[in-house]
């Protein structure tokens, strides 16, 4: 064990260096998104103000605050760039070095991104979780942080981080079909983010259509965080949401193995 | 002369568009992809507006006839302006020098070069199909008149849209990376478009009106279509203004643009 973080150690710095040094891109293009945090909650604010009821799907104004800007620090918390990176290999052919490297590339590249995770929770977290607070507090009067919530919502992100850590992974052995993958990265990115909550909460679309996604991975990517962090599931849903999301990490993690062990006899065939 | 420009941009964009395109399936799947992006962002207002009717006095409709406007300028906006997108990219590459040897002007040059014609097809796919759905259920007569201010309001907002571009370009001659500001910028800001203005307050509202005016390409325009109530907050003539903004602000981005070429080393 200790062996084994002393290799994989200086990935997790790597990580780190690696957003340090993309600093302003990063800080850019993390404002924009707060820029668009914003513009859902000015559309919120004008529904909110022109409809009788104070509550709506179970939804309270500070409520769909809470929800706007926990989604999107999920959303960057559970961001993974498997598809790009293991898309690039099977393109150039390098991902036959993988099996000469003594070292687990899954592995590795986890540990890399959980580097560029430790700058993100260090830099984001503190003023989001604070920020969103603070706004609960001046809506009810009432200091509504939890820590027992709050840790589970962090578990709970972590689970949806490998969900969609797999879930790249097997996703970028389309690779396989389509020479670039910026455009069905794209396209992935939009239909997840849609389907798991992103861009309005599952709990506003149809009835039949909400039961299902809410079974399908996609809700156990940022849907489940946001929703325990708010204090929306508890007891047995909680129990019951946490254990679908560790069944879709095992799900993924699995068949991402199966796709690699498919790819090792495909490529095979073709080095000959 | 013009002749002779539109001769030059028709041999532009053939090429353009062969390259392009060259790879059929990436190319397809990258025009699909944008359209699902555009798409879904106005699908969650449609879910939302299944279940509120209006947002400030607009139905669902109205929002899509809106945004029919904000894609078919920026659809126009890409095959014009998109060198100025990329630039920092054109000027690491030498590709801005090879347009400076040319015998044509260089700001020409830019304009009638390098569409992102991917990217053009799809948003054009998307202002049409919301066109289609909207066009003839807002209550707006189509006549001379509105087909005429229609077609100002098209070449207005593409023009607004190319002057922010021009000007953010410009910066690239001082500083040459500058991508994480020019998204920030320009692409966050256009998603404000897609909902009326009404519905933000009174800092943003200013900001969309006078500092990035997306306003003008999209909602005091709609405004002058449709007619909505929440128009009672902004003075008449800004559903006539959009023009005015455009030739203003086109203007100033070039002189500023120009201005800013001498401070350019290759």
């Amino acid at each position: 064990m200790r062996r084994k973080l002393k290799i994989y150690l200086p990935f997790v710095n790597a990580g780190m260096q690696e957003t340090a040094t993309y600093r302003t891109n990063w800080v850019f293009w993390q404002l924009g998104n707060i820029l668009g945090c914003f513009i859902s909650y000015f559309l919120w604010r004008a529904i909110f103000l022109s409809s009788e009821n104070g509550s709506m799907n179970g939804f309270t104004m500070p409520q769909m605050i809470v929800y706007i800007f926990l989604m999107f620090l999920t959303t960057t918390l559970i961001n993974s760039g498997g598809t790009y990176d293991i898309g690039e290999e099977i393109r150039d052919g390098s991902i036959s070095m993988r099996l000469i490297k003594p070292v687990s590339y899954n592995a590795t590249f986890l540990f890399q991104e959980l580097g560029n995770k430790i700058m993100t929770v260090c830099i984001l977290i503190i003023p989001l979780v604070a920020g969103v607070e603070v706004v609960r507090y001046r809506f009810t009067g009432k200091m509504q942080f939890h820590i027992v919530m709050f840790l589970l919502y962090f578990l709970s992100a972590i689970f949806a981080y490998l969900i969609n850590f797999f879930f790249n992974i097997c996703f970028g052995f389309i690779a396989f079909v389509i020479k670039y993958l910026w455009g069905a990265n794209m396209m992935k990115n939009c239909i997840v983010g849609f389907l798991s909550g992103q861009i309005i909460p599952l709990a506003f679309l149809p009835v039949m259509a909400k039961k299902i996604l809410l079974v399908l991975p996609f809700a156990s990517l940022n849907y489940t965080p946001v929703m325990i962090y708010m204090g929306m599931y508890t007891g047995k849903k909680l129990l019951m949401y946490l254990g679908l999301q560790l069944l879709w990490v095992i799900f993924f993690w699995g068949l991402s193995k199966l796709l690699w062990s498919a790819a090792i006899k495909h490529l095979s065939v073709q080095g000959g | 002369m013009s002749m002779d420009l539109i001769q030059l941009f028709k041999a532009y964009a053939k090429t353009g568009i062969k390259t392009r395109f060259q790879y059929h399936l990436d190319s397809f799947l990258l025009s699909l992809a944008v359209f699902v992006r555009e798409a879904s962002s106005i699908f969650g207002v449609y879910f939302l507006l299944l279940k509120f009717d209006t947002l400030n006095d607009w139905n669902i409709k109205e929002i899509f006839f809106m945004f029919s406007i904000l894609s078919a300028t920026y659809s126009l906006f890409i095959m014009f302006f998109m060198v100025f997108r990329d630039f920092p990219d054109w000027i690491k590459h030498g590709d801005f020098d090879r347009i400076l040897l040319r015998p044509r002007g260089i700001f020409v040059q830019m304009i009638l070069n390098g569409a992102d014609w991917v990217a053009a097809l799809s948003h054009g796919c998307i202002s049409i199909l919301m066109f289609i759905l909207s066009a003839n259920s807002v209550g707006i007569r189509w006549n001379a008149g509105s087909i005429f201010y229609y077609l100002v309001t098209m070449i207005s907002g593409t023009v607004i849209q190319g002057a922010i571009f021009v000007f953010f370009s410009a910066f690239n001659f001082y500083f040459s990376k500058n991508h994480g500001i020019k998204e920030f910028v320009f692409w966050k800001s256009r998603r404000f478009a897609t909902f009326p203005v009404s519905i933000y307050g009174g800092v943003v509202q200013n900001i969309l009106m006078f500092v990035i005016p997306f306003a003008f390409v999209n909602y005091f325009p709609a405004q002058y279509l449709l007619r909505k109530s929440d128009m009672a907050a902004y003075p008449e003539y800004y559903m006539y203004l959009s023009p005015v903004i455009a030739i203003v602000g086109f203007t100033l981005a070039y002189v500023f643009w120009r201005f800013s070429l001498r401070y350019y080393q290759s």
